[in-house]
């Protein structure tokens, strides 16, 4: 496979179509139950518990509007993808969930430059209109490591830094 | 508490089994520094970087492993590791961009230190200070009785097997697992009891029509059946709760070990560093029959390392010195660690010269930390003496100067939760207080309710509940927090109070309810939540639902903040 070819989960969120590698793709988790977390980051909807672990849940919607989407209240997330991630020397294994509103499969795609007004979101790498993938339109590609890093980017200041905390 | 004075002479023996155990845990450094030094590496690619947290931790991880190499006589590992600290030095003051040749300079340093690690590892009983001659099989059984007594009577003990810390990592979770599994069962248990009662109403009703008798009989009889079923589960469910107690118990208790067990380590340490400066103390312990986990000792050692370098480069006087100052000859390192609750309190001292003020003035005017006119109160003088690269020593030598010493005690004890303070005087020297808490995974925490959402506080630090408004326990405490405040949500008609203590400090929570203690079991909320410094991990309910355990620290420390802010209740803004 050529090096600017590679396999993507393509999945649907906010009305756009969304890739992420497949190779950082865990699993997808339906009907879970998601617990709201007070003062976290605007993208962070919550903990979902993954086989008893708890997972941080991100909503790449809350990037593509103009304003941040609200708060969920309690309620059951239908479908969600959880990625794994390492990010050497910094971090190591460290999962994370994303809601989809509809999962379309695997697909190849072509990594092409982003052109829309989403390449200004820091972990769009490209979008892809052709490729290996004809039945879509355009599809935005994620990096995961840098959607894990603008999440963290994203988290409020606390006022316990003095204290260490 | 027991006191044991400097009873134990430190002998050959205790050098040789010293070194072992540092050749057994210089792997974990190596791998620390490493790992850091990839981490910084990563963020010298960013376009606008500035030394920052990554070179602090690579600064941090060198320095350990150099004390830790010093400590044990390993001279070349600790030179080594010192010369990369300059060029650390080098890079965080400016003198150095961390260009590709730079790095590559690094990554060749790292590569030397690494051969001198893996060379130590392969040839252990190089540098060993040669032991008087000894029949072999003395000397090993000497040895093994040396062993035996500075690992706490857990290792080579008749009948006794070593195991890997992580094994018992393993168990714990394990066991984890078992409470979650248990606690499921409970609910599901509670379930079945209400369709026994929706039975019981039925045939009631089934009672009440002559013509349902025979449905009505085999109602009895399922509903019967049902209850024996019911009965002889919850019998069992019980047994599994005292069973997985008794396994959690076990399995804690042998990842105990005495304190003694550093304080063993430590007289090393002094030894070497007495050496090395030509300084003369005497070391006091206390509370060393006290038994902890070895992962949080493993995690002490370091700090208390720097802290025994710390004193004698910096704080224990020459003996000249002292004798005219009418001291002892000898000075005193004195360290007690005691338990109170789920509290442990570790206070370490010297009897030396104490931090010059204006030494440490002027060095924070030439660093640019300090105005000129400005005056150095005890508050700024002791957060001076933690940050990064303070130090009042003009040049670094492989025993101090780096001004990393204390940053490492400060980011050790944060890490585990706790708190350092310290108090100097000038001429009769210095005094460290550090406490944190006991925390285990499995642990017995009260659940409470805010904005309709179920959270957790470890039962330890709860010392007593009552419904109330927030007005009354603002009035009934020193402080007081309104987690509905802090976490924003709508207004509740319920309220309730929950009394709690953060080491010898209490203060009050206020919720919406409280819904009573249940055993949790505590797993890390993960790198994006786990950032949230409110919470201490997150459990898992029986229905499957993820719950936040509040960290009691940070409310402690909110309510501090607050207080100092001149409000009474903490605000969301904070």
């Amino acid at each position: 496979m050529d090096d600017e070819t590679r396999r993507y989960m393509v999945f649907e969120r906010a009305g756009r179509t969304c890739a992420v590698p497949a190779d950082r793709v865990a699993e997808v988790a339906v009907n879970l139950h998601v617990t709201p977390v007070p003062l976290t980051g605007f993208a962070v909807k919550g903990l979902v518990p993954i086989h008893g672990h708890p997972v941080a849940l991100v909503d790449l919607a809350a990037w593509f509007s103009e304003s941040p989407s609200p708060a969920i209240a309690e309620e059951i997330v239908a479908q969600m993808i959880v990625l794994h991630i390492d990010i050497p020397g910094i971090v190591s294994a460290i999962r994370f969930a994303l809601i989809v509103d509809r999962v379309i499969g695997y697909r190849s795609i072509d990594r092409m430059a982003a052109s829309s007004h989403v390449s200004q979101i820091p972990f769009v790498i490209g979008s892809s209109a052709v490729g290996t993938a004809p039945d879509l339109n355009s599809v935005i590609q994620i990096d995961p490591n840098r959607l894990f890093m603008t999440t963290l980017a994203s988290m409020p200041a606390y006022p316990l830094a003095s204290t260490g905390l | 508490m027991s006191r044991s004075g400097d009873k134990h002479s430190y002998g050959p023996d205790d050098a040789r089994v010293l070194r072992a155990l540092f050749l057994e845990e210089v792997g974990n450094y190596l791998d620390r520094i490493l790992q850091a030094a990839e981490g910084f590496v990563h963020s010298t690619s960013h376009p606008d970087f500035v030394p920052g947290e990554e070179l602090d931790a690579l600064f941090r991880a060198l320095h350990t492993l150099k004390g830790a190499a010093g400590s044990v006589g390993h001279g070349a590992i600790a030179q080594a590791t010192h010369d990369l600290e300059d060029l650390c030095a080098d890079i965080r003051h400016g003198r150095l961009t961390p260009t590709p040749g730079i790095i590559e300079r690094m990554e060749d340093e790292l590569g030397a230190l690494r051969a001198l690690v893996e060379g130590a590892r392969s040839r252990p009983s190089s540098g060993v200070p040669p032991v008087a001659a000894t029949a072999p099989s003395l000397l090993v059984d000497r040895r093994k009785e040396n062993e035996r007594r500075l690992v706490g009577d857990r290792r080579g003990q008749d009948g006794a097997v070593q195991v890997e810390s992580s094994h018992l990592d393993r168990m714990l979770e394990h066991v984890g697992d078992l409470v979650v599994l248990r606690t499921r069962m409970e609910r599901a248990l509670g379930r079945l009891q209400g369709v026994r009662s929706q039975l019981t109403e039925l045939k009631s009703e089934f009672d009440r029509l002559p013509e349902a008798a025979a449905l009505s009989k085999r109602l009895a009889e399922a509903t019967l059946e049902l209850n024996d079923n019911l009965r002889d589960t919850l019998s069992e469910t019980e047994s599994l709760r005292v069973t997985t107690e008794g396994l959690n118990n076990t399995v804690r208790h042998a990842r105990l070990m005495r304190v003694d067990w550093i304080f063993h380590r430590l007289r090393a340490v002094l030894h070497e560093a007495e050496k090395a400066t030509g300084k003369k103390a005497q070391l006091i312990t206390g509370g060393g029959n006290l038994e902890l986990d070895r992962t949080l000792l493993e995690k002490l050692f370091p700090p208390l390392l720097h802290l025994v370098r710390n004193a004698i480069a910096h704080g224990v006087e020459f003996p000249e010195m002292r004798r005219q100052a009418g001291k002892p000859e000898t000075g005193r390192i004195e360290i007690l660690a005691r338990l109170d609750g789920d509290f442990v309190f570790l206070t370490f001292s010297d009897d030396g010269a104490g931090v010059d003020r204006e030494r440490a003035r002027r060095t924070l005017i030439d660093q640019g930390r300090l105005a000129a006119d400005e005056t150095l109160d005890d508050e700024r003088l002791v957060a001076a003496l933690f940050e990064v690269g303070f130090s009042t020593r003009e040049t670094a030598d492989t025993m101090a100067g780096r001004g990393m010493g204390l940053d490492i005690v400060r980011t050790t004890v944060h890490s585990l939760g706790g708190e350092v303070n310290c108090e100097t005087a000038r001429g009769r020297g210095t005094r460290f207080d550090m406490s944190f808490p006991l925390t285990t995974a499995i642990t017995e925490a009260l659940l409470f309710k805010v904005g309709g959402q179920v959270y957790a506080l470890p039962q330890s630090h709860v010392l007593g509940t009552s419904p109330g408004s927030p007005e009354a326990a603002a009035a009934s405490t020193e402080a007081a927090l309104d987690l509905r405040i802090l976490f924003g949500t709508t207004a509740s008609i319920d309220s309730a109070t929950i009394a709690a203590r953060w080491g010898n400090r209490t203060f009050s929570i206020v919720c919406d309810r409280v819904i009573g203690p249940r055993t949790i079991v505590i797993r890390p909320s993960g790198a994006i939540i786990g950032r949230i410094p409110y919470f201490a991990g997150t459990t898992v309910s029986g229905s499957g639902k993820a719950q936040l355990v509040l960290n009691t620290r940070a409310l402690f420390e909110l309510t501090r903040l607050a207080k100092k802010a001149g409000t009474a209740q903490t605000s969301a803004t904070l």
